[in-house]
């Protein structure tokens, strides 16, 4: 027998009532509004730091999700590149058949990490979502997604206050 | 190095999906009252809660509690007015946090007595609207918004897990066996039918076949890969040694304090070749040439993990792990995730998690380990608890159960306490409690030993 037995409650009756919580933010992407923005125009934009005597690794470090300020060396980070139509990989994923309240008349999906080729991936693996069976893309199965596949940046239409990080999605570009 | 802090006492409530016949404040006091009753003091308890001269509280989520300021009604309600105190938050490290808080605060000289309560109640919401609150603690601008949530983070750190590793989902599989049958011993456990709060058709022993086949959350992972969500409280009482001794005949002294940290995103872990040694992460048994072409961190391993790890045993004087180190409580909020930690607990080499689970005998007709609470590596006890996969994930109170889960290892009151001694480790001397956040973005890791 535990101690713990004798605290066992014995409250049988509790009174549970509802408490509703609703809340608008309006939010700021900051100086990483570029990004969004991109996002709205079908465009993928990272940003790149070439300060690369002053990172640890040694190499240029290109940031998707996008920084204003390079951690490593705290410059201001002003170059934009458009990885549009750059050759985009898939570094990890899994298929989701649950998902937060917002999400889950979705499933399944599946979420990614991309790694974007010709750059180090240390701040770039952005994550995102692949679409399969997109009509007029390349269709594949659940079970063929794999490390290492090509992947495509595609663009939701939506209203500029409605952009957020799910405007952007990937599709397959090869079997 | 002046004092030393040891931890003398330690309650926690019955754990269960809901525990509606309780408020926050109501299961904190349940454990308080454990701790300060059930304890073997030597002096009258309510003596020693005079005595006490400082306290933590540590809660996670203001959207679960739907309650700001909770320290200022804990304090209050459990008695702890006018003195110091702080309320502390870090995912879901936040109970390791908070040990390490009052550890802080005894070790400064601040304070000589410090009760750390931790809690969490998950139930007021639904599992789906739990979920989002838990994936708040992401990135809301990059990862949120495209469906992401934690289940789905850490399925895709195993595929990449499994992928680097050749890690497969039997031996992930055997982590949930191992977990949640331990439970089914502890009396506190939310999986443990025994236990009145339990919700009986999602309680009992297991097998890997009901592993293999529970539904699919989110690719690699399935229901039984998956932590619990959990209502309750859990408390410790931390002493200065000189107070320790006076108070108890078997203090358990910290050894060991670490704490590291990663990025928020997984999308921002580096991949640098042979970045365990960059990063000067390497632990004394381990050697160079072991990793000098394994990329690190990724997203297959917890580098904060490992430095919390290495500066915890840094100051115990570990040199080896395995062999210094009897019971290990560590943050198994999903199976991958626990052969990952061995890892970087140093308990197995990078790479080799799966093969740590696999030292232990196991029936594989019946899908079951041959043994109760199963030695690994024939050598050490892993979450004998039954760890957040079998007895609880109550955010804020879960380090601190991990943590007092040892501590009653190393003083011999496993029965006592859980009701059951087959899960007491036999002279267990060492133990370690390891508390984690996020993707790994912040993990505690204490060193605990006999102190008499």
């Amino acid at each position: 027998m535990s101690v713990g037995e004798k605290y066992v409650s014995k409250n049988k009756n509790p009174l549970i009532v509802d408490f509703p919580y609703s809340i608008l933010y309006k939010h700021t992407f900051g100086e990483v509004s570029p990004f969004f923005i991109g996002l709205k125009n079908k465009r993928l934009l990272g940003n790149v730091c070439r300060n690369k005597e002053k990172h640890k690794n040694g190499k240029d470090l290109l940031f998707l999700p996008p920084r204003a300020d390079c951690p490593e060396c705290m410059a201001e980070i002003t170059e934009w590149v458009d990885l549009t139509d750059a050759d985009i990989r898939i570094y990890t994923f899994t298929t989701a058949y649950f998902a937060g309240e917002t999400f889950l008349s979705r499933v399944p999906f599946t979420l990614i990490n991309i790694d974007v080729q010709g750059y180090d991936n240390s701040y770039s693996k952005l994550t995102s979502t692949l679409v399969i069976n997109e009509p007029g893309e390349i269709n594949i199965e659940q079970k063929d997604i794999r490390i290492g596949m090509k992947i495509k940046p595609k663009f939701r239409d939506v209203p500029l206050e409605k952009v957020d990080a799910s405007t952007l999605y990937f599709v397959p570009a090869e079997k | 190095m002046g004092n030393r802090v040891a931890m003398i006492a330690g309650g926690m409530t019955q754990f269960a999906k809901s525990r509606k016949d309780s408020t926050q404040e109501e299961l904190v006091m349940e454990a308080a009252k454990m701790a300060l009753f059930e304890n073997d003091l030597k002096i009258d308890p309510l003596d020693v809660k005079k005595m006490i001269d400082g306290t933590i509280v540590s809660y996670f989520s203001d959207h679960f509690e739907r309650q700001l300021l909770f320290g200022a009604i804990i304090r209050d309600y459990i008695g702890f007015n006018p003195i110091q105190s702080a309320r502390i938050e870090g995912g879901g490290a936040t109970g390791g946090l908070g040990l390490k808080a009052g550890y802080e605060m005894v070790k400064s000289g601040d304070a000589s007595l410090v009760l750390v309560m931790g809690f969490e109640k998950m139930s007021e919401v639904s599992t789906s609207k739990g979920n989002e609150f838990i994936a708040l603690a992401s990135d809301t601008d990059f990862d949120f918004p495209v469906g992401g949530y934690y289940s789905a983070y850490y399925a895709a750190m195993a595929t990449r897990y499994m992928y680097e590793f050749g890690i497969t989902e039997k031996q992930m599989a055997k982590v949930a066996v191992k977990n949640r049958n331990n439970a089914q011993y502890n009396f506190f456990a939310q999986t443990n039918a025994k236990n009145p709060y339990a919700t009986k058709s999602t309680s009992g022993f297991i097998t890997i076949y009901d592993v293999l086949k529970s539904d699919m959350i989110s690719t690699p992972l399935k229901r039984l890969d998956c932590c619990l969500m959990s209502d309750g409280a859990a408390v410790a009482l931390l002493a200065d040694e000189s107070i320790a001794r006076e108070l108890t005949d078997k203090p358990v002294i910290i050894e060991g304090v670490g704490n590291g940290t990663d990025t928020m995103r997984p999308a921002d872990r580096p991949t640098t070749v042979g970045g365990l040694i960059k990063d000067d992460l390497l632990l004394p048994h381990e050697k160079p040439e072991w990793y000098e072409d394994m990329v690190y961190p990724g997203l297959h391993s917890f580098r904060a993990g490992r430095k919390a790890a290495k500066m915890a045993y840094n100051m115990a004087g570990i040199k080896n792990p395995l062999e210094q180190i009897d019971v290990v409580e560590l943050h198994d909020a999903y199976t991958s995730s626990e052969l990952q930690t061995y890892e970087d607990l140093g308990l197995a080499r990078y790479g080799e998690g799966g093969k740590l689970i696999d030292s232990a005998p196991f029936d594989d007709e019946k899908g079951v380990f041959k043994d109760v609470n199963p030695k690994l590596a024939n050598r050490i006890h892993v979450n004998p608890s039954g760890g957040l996969l079998g007895c609880m994930h109550a955010v804020g109170a879960t380090g601190i159960m991990q943590a007092v889960s040892v501590m009653w290892q190393i003083q011999g009151k496993i029965e006592k306490f859980y009701g059951s001694d087959k899960l007491q480790v036999k002279d267990a001397r060492r133990g370690l409690a390891h508390s984690h956040a996020g993707t790994g973005s912040d993990v505690t890791v204490f060193v605990l030993g006999r102190g008499w």
